[in-house]
């Protein structure tokens, strides 16, 4: 029996807006938090404004190219599939928001970081 | 077994999908530019096409795409190796597009190395590139196709943004593969959305039961023999995953399918092969002389992919263990050399206690130009013939310790071995497009260079001569890499010329045969 990878509970981080070098940092600060408490799968999660822009992936490189203990996935949605995702929310997500204003739905696992 | 529809297609482009005419050391040429000669010809000396059945599966493929293949296949999957040439059979109907490779952008070493010296792209990327390009994987990307690419260089995705977007590929994968393939192929059979990037870290690397057993042939009769190494070197990715040694019986197992479908030779695969079975670092002489008597048992040459100089010194001065596996190796009458890759990685003690601590265990890393020389030594009394790699440019690099490599490189001209320098690219170079011009190149590198390089192509011409390609059929090529050999050594000197450097006198080498 080959176990799975993806079925694991994940830590989460979460993004939404802009993605620049402040943002990133952000996410580095929660992924080097959680790997030092001991997780080992983390997923992170882009929502961006149009499927299928990649231009985030150049800021990316950093939280990847430094990392060897831990699993990471990379995930890229619309926008507008973040009120669903919210629903099915089963863990605690930190939501790292950046030069956007939105509403978010008010959601007790969820963990809003505000970065610009 | 007839083949209709492939949903999942495994595959890779010619540079990789090739046995190098049965000749690993070849594999290198795949790495450069064609010198010298039409590209094509270059292809066909250093890739030539991979024989296949009538539905365009292939002869033999690379070991990372039959274990995936023997892993979907054991899960039920209509999964195939195809070759890239028969990949239009199957695509307007196929789900999925797999594909592995050992440097899909030419910028790992030596394919870097190329470039920076070259200012040329090498083949493995030009091929790459074509295959990517194909109309009809763009025509079954429109219709849905799924395109997942893995292996070592994964992390090159993350410099070619523009190119993983426009070739439309969805997931890459970055470690060990087992685990996670099968949650992708699950993904898009089930028309979930596949994550865009997948680092497997260490604690998601397959324990042995999970890793499936080969049921085709892999290029050259490559078997692995073990995963993970323990020795940490700070430039290395393999480190840190847990050690893992096949047992004898799947070994045995790989090498029958390979034998039996008209692979007779292999490569014993490890990142340490004499350190199989090991418990830490020192060689355990018993499994490791079972494993060359399966081995004898069972193939007609044997190669090694990797073994670490400290570990045959070490094995051959306590238990005189290199002798003893050449004693197996040469008993079958159809071997007098076994080839292998080493890390030579730098003639300073100081650099390599910074970037390698480990590298020298047992030995403390200030002995490590005796480790090296010792170890040279070891192998040429053996027959063990070494291609070498060695790292130029690292951070940690500074004058003194070039012209200590370069001290080191004199001491071991009078064994065979072919020596390869590799440029250590700063990956915040890799942003830019040209990338390779902004490479720095010290005098102290290009001294360094052409003490390798003549070194290499002394030890070449001699290698040829003495084990390579002896087989009449192999004549052509012979005389083509005779041919080679020859531009090289003439561009060496007018290069050298160029440069108003004084021709370095090769003749010294002939000290030991
Ligand atoms: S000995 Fe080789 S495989 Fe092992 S960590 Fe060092 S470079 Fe990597």
């Amino acid at each position: 029996m080959v176990e799975s990878v993806l079925d694991k509970t994940f830590y989460e981080i979460w993004h939404i807006g802009e993605v620049d070098d402040l943002s990133i940092d952000k996410i580095i600060d929660y992924m080097n938090k959680a790997i030092s408490e001991g997780a080992r799968s983390i997923r992170l999660r882009f929502y961006l404004n149009s499927y299928g822009d990649l231009s985030y992936i150049q800021y990316i490189r950093r939280i990847l190219l430094n990392n060897t203990l831990a699993t990471i996935v990379v995930e890229d949605r619309v926008i507008e599939e973040l009120g669903k995702d919210v629903e099915k929310l089963n863990n605690n997500v930190i939501v790292i928001m950046n030069k956007v204003e939105k509403e978010f739905p008010g959601e007790d696992k969820v963990r809003i970081v505000k970065v610009v | 077994m007839e083949l209709k529809n492939v949903d999942i297609i495994l595959t890779t482009d010619r540079s990789m999908m090739t046995n190098h005419h049965g000749k690993e050391f070849l594999g290198f040429m795949a790495t450069g530019p064609p010198i010298g000669m039409p590209e094509s010809l270059w292809m066909w000396i250093a890739c030539p096409k991979m024989k296949t059945d009538r539905f365009g599966r292939p002869w033999q493929a690379p070991y990372a795409l039959r274990k995936l293949e023997a892993l979907l296949q054991d899960h039920g999957y209509n999964a195939w190796v195809i070759d890239p040439d028969y990949v239009d059979l199957y695509i307007d109907k196929a789900k999925i597009m797999m594909i592995s490779h050992h440097d899909y952008f030419a910028l790992c070493p030596p394919s870097s190395e190329w470039w920076v010296i070259t200012r040329k792209e090498p083949v493995n990327a030009r091929s790459f590139r074509r295959f990517m390009e194909k109309t009809s994987i763009r025509e079954a990307k429109k219709r849905g196709l799924k395109i997942i690419v893995g292996g070592p260089p994964a992390w090159q995705w993350l410099y070619k943004v523009d190119l993983w977007a426009n070739w439309g590929v969805d997931t890459v994968v970055e470690g060990e593969g087992e685990r996670i393939v099968l949650d992708l192929v699950r993904k898009v059979f089930d028309n979930e959305p596949l994550p865009r990037y997948v680092f497997v870290g260490p604690g998601d690397s397959p324990r042995l039961e999970e890793i499936s057993t080969i049921k085709y042939p892999s290029v050259n009769g490559l078997v692995e023999i073990m995963r993970g190494c323990p020795r940490g070197c700070k430039f290395c990715s393999v480190t840190l995953r847990s050690l893992r040694n096949m047992p004898l019986d799947i070994i045995e197992k790989e090498m029958i399918i390979n034998i039996e479908n008209g692979v007779h030779n292999g490569i014993l695969h490890s990142e340490d092969v004499l350190l199989y079975g090991a418990r830490g670092i020192k060689p355990n002489p018993e499994a490791l002389l079972k494993l060359h008597e399966l081995a004898r048992k069972h193939l007609k040459e044997i190669a090694w992919s990797h073994a670490s100089l400290a570990a045959i010194k070490n094995a051959e001065e306590e238990y005189k263990l290199i002798s003893k596996i050449m004693e197996i190796v040469k008993s079958g009458d159809n071997q007098d050399y076994l080839g292998v890759e080493v890390g030579l990685e730098t003639g300073s003690p100081k650099l390599a206690k910074k970037i390698m601590p480990a590298k020298s265990a047992p030995y403390p890393p200030e002995k490590w130009p005796q480790v090296v020389e010792d170890a040279f030594m070891i192998m040429h009394e053996n027959n063990i013939v070494p291609a070498a790699t060695l790292i130029l440019g690292l951070p940690e690099e500074s004058e003194e310790d070039l012209v200590m490599t370069a001290e080191l490189l004199d001491k071991l001209r009078p064994y065979r071995s072919l020596i390869v320098p590799m440029f250590f690219v700063p990956m915040g170079l890799l942003k830019d497009k040209d990338w390779f011009t902004s490479v720095k190149v010290k005098d102290e590198h290009i001294e360094v260079m052409r003490k390798c390089l003549w070194h290499s192509v002394y030890w070449a011409e001699d290698i040829i001569n003495r084990f390579y390609l002896k087989k009449s059929s192999t004549a052509p090529l012979r005389i083509l890499l005779k041919l080679f050999l020859r531009y090289v050594r003439w561009k060496g000197r007018s290069v050298e010329k160029k440069l108003g450097l004084k021709p370095l006198d090769i003749s010294l080498i002939q000290t030991v045969r």
